[in-house]
C-alpha cells in the first residue's frame, strides 16, 4: 500500500510541481496517473523511490514513512521502469536484468539463472542475454527494463511512461503483456502516462491530474468514462469527442458499434 | 640501413631509455587528471578555471620548463626525474580537458536511471560513470601517449638519453642515417603504444565495438 499524505513539491525557483496531493494506492493493484506534461505525475512517481523529496507532506509504504528509510536500500526494493528502458549501454542484457540482485551482493550462478528465467517471463529469447542494449529493438529494450525491475522481486513497480517511445502496435503488445504479468504476479504498480487509453487499459484505479498535481478525478475507468467530474476530465478522456460516443446499429443479424462519425469500431456479441 | 645494423646495441639501449622516460608520464597523466577532470565536469565554476589553467600550462615552452623544474623540485638538471616531471605536467594539462569532457559526455538520463534502480554514489562512479566515460578518456589518453613519446626526444637537449639522442648526435656529427633512425624509431614507438592502448580499450569496453556478436 502506498499513501501520499498531502505532499507538495515546490522548487527553489518558486515553481510548484505538486501541491497538497493525497492518494491511497491499495496493494496488488495498478494505479495509473494520467495527465498532460507538466501536471506533476512524474514528480509524484519519483517521490515514491525518493528520487524527489517532497517539500512538505509524507509518502508512506505499508504505513511506514519512506523518509526514514535508507534511500539506496529503498530504491533497490522498488522496481523502476522508465522510458526506453533506461538500460546501461555498457552492460549485457543479462547483466542489466540482474543489476539489483548484484548490487545487493548476490552474484552467483543462481542469480544468472534467475535472470534468464526473467527474460523468458517477459517474452524474450534468453539467447539475447549476451547482447548489448543497442543491439535490441525499442520494444525488446522495454521488456528488458521490465525484467530488470522484477529481478529483486519487489512488491512495488514504478513505471514512468515506459511504453512512450515504441510504436503503437508494439505498445499495445507490451500493455497486454503487462496485464498478463500482473495477473500472474500481483504487484502494486504505479503507472505514469499521458495516454488516456493506456491509463484506462491498464489501471484498476485511474487518477486524472491537472497541473500542480491536483486530482481532477479518480476512480475506475468505467466511473470516469460514464461520469466525468467536470469539463476538464471529459475533455481529457475525450468523452464528448466522436471517439467515445458510440452507438449500436443492427444490420441483418449482426449488431455493429459505430462512433459518432459513423465509423464502425466492432461487432457486439 | 648499414648504420642501423652497426649501431643496433646503441639503438636498443636508447629505445629502452625512451620507454622508461615516456611510460611513467602517460600513467601519471591518466591517474592525476582523473580526479581533477571529474571535479571539472561536476562543478562548472571550478571547471572554467581549471580548463584555462591547464591550457596555459600546456603553452609553457619545453626548454624553460626543463630548466624551471630542477629549480622548483630540487632535481639535478640532467636527470630522468626532470624529464618525467616535465612530461607529466604536459600530460596532465592535456588530459584534464579530455577527462572533463569524458565525464560530461555520460548521458544524465542513464545516470539517473542507475540511481533510481539503487546504485550508491561509489557504485555509480565505478560501474557507470567511469566505464561510460571510457571511450572519450581513451581518445584523450591516446593523444597524451603519442605526444609524450615524441616530446621525450627533447630530453636529449639537456643530456637525458632517449631516442632524441639519435637526433642531437646525428645533427652534430652530420650523420643523416642516425637522424632518420631517430625519427623513424620514435614514430614506431608512438604507433605501437597507440595500438596497445586501442587494443586495451577494445578489451575493456566490448560494448563499443560495432560488430559485437549478434
Amino acid at each position: 500500500m502506498i499513501e501520499f499524505e498531502s505532499v507538495s513539491k515546490i522548487y527553489p525557483s518558486g515553481a510548484i510541481a505538486v501541491e497538497e496531493f493525497s492518494l491511497l494506492i491499495p496493494s496488488h493493484s495498478v494505479c495509473t496517473l494520467v495527465g498532460s506534461s507538466g501536471c506533476g505525475k512524474t514528480t509524484l512517481l519519483r517521490m515514491v523511490n525518493r528520487m524527489v523529496t517532497p517539500s512538505s507532506g509524507r509518502v508512506l509504504i505499508d504505513s511506514e514513512d519512506i523518509a526514514a528509510a535508507d534511500a539506496v536500500e529503498l530504491r533497490r526494493s522498488i522496481g523502476y521502469v522508465l522510458q526506453s528502458g533506461g538500460l546501461l549501454p555498457h552492460r549485457t542484457i543479462l547483466d542489466n536484468v540482474i543489476t539489483v540482485p548484484v548490487l545487493k551482493g548476490r552474484k552467483g550462478s543462481a542469480t544468472r539463472a534467475h535472470g534468464l528465467e526473467l527474460l523468458e517471463l517477459v517474452g524474450l529469447d534468453p539467447a539475447i542475454a549476451t547482447r548489448y542494449p543497442a543491439q535490441l529493438s525499442g520494444g525488446q529494450q522495454q521488456r528488458v527494463g521490465v525484467a530488470r525491475a522484477l529481478a529483486a522481486d519487489p512488491n512495488i513497480l514504478l513505471m514512468d511512461e515506459p511504453f512512450g517511445a515504441v510504436d503503437p502496435i508494439i505498445r499495445r503488445e507490451l500493455q497486454t503483456e503487462l496485464t498478463r504479468l500482473q495477473t500472474e504476479l500481483g504487484k502494486t504498480i504505479v503507472f505514469v502516462t499521458h495516454d488516456i487509453d493506456e491509463a484506462f487499459r491498464l489501471g484498476d484505479q485511474v487518477v486524472v491530474l491537472r497541473s500542480g498535481g491536483h486530482i481532477a478525478q479518480q476512480g475506475t475507468p468505467e466511473e470516469i468514462t460514464s461520469a466525468p467530474a467536470d469539463s476538464f476530465v471529459s475533455d481529457f478522456v475525450g468523452a464528448d469527442l466522436g471517439g467515445r460516443r458510440l452507438h449500436a446499429i443492427t444490420e441483418s443479424d449482426r449488431t455493429v458499434i459505430v462512433d459518432a462519425d459513423g465509423k464502425p469500431l466492432g461487432v457486439l456479441r | 640501413m648499414t648504420w642501423v645494423l652497426n649501431n643496433l646495441d646503441q639503438i636498443r639501449t636508447l629505445l629502452a631509455a625512451h620507454l622508461l622516460l615516456c611510460l611513467p608520464p602517460i600513467v601519471v597523466s591518466l591517474l592525476a587528471a582523473l580526479p581533477i577532470g571529474v571535479l571539472t565536469a561536476r562543478r562548472p565554476g571550478i571547471g572554467r578555471f581549471v580548463r584555462t589553467a591547464s591550457s596555459t600550462l600546456y603553452a609553457v615552452p619545453a626548454l624553460p620548463l626543463l630548466i624551471a623544474i630542477p629549480l622548483l623540485f630540487g632535481f639535478p638538471l640532467r636527470s630522468t626525474a626532470t624529464v618525467i616531471t616535465a612530461l607529466s605536467i604536459y600530460g596532465v594539462a592535456l588530459m584534464v580537458g579530455s577527462t572533463a569532457d569524458a565525464f560530461s559526455s555520460v548521458d544524465p538520463m542513464i545516470r539517473q536511471a542507475a540511481v533510481a534502480v539503487g546504485y550508491s554514489r561509489t557504485a555509480l562512479f565505478w560501474a557507470v560513470d567511469l566505464p561510460l566515460a571510457g571511450p572519450v578518456l581513451l581518445a584523450g589518453l591516446r593523444v597524451v601517449a603519442v605526444s609524450t613519446v615524441s616530446l621525450v626526444t627533447i630530453g636529449a637537449l639537456i643530456g637525458v638519453s632517449g631516442l632524441g639522442t639519435l637526433l642531437t648526435d646525428g645533427f652534430q656529427r652530420g650523420i643523416l642515417a642516425e637522424v632518420l633512425t631517430g625519427i623513424a624509431a620514435t614514430v614506431v614507438v608512438a604507433v605501437v603504444i597507440d595500438g596497445l592502448l586501442l587494443a586495451i580499450g577494445r578489451l575493456l569496453m566490448p560494448w563499443t565495438l560495432k560488430d559485437v556478436a549478434r
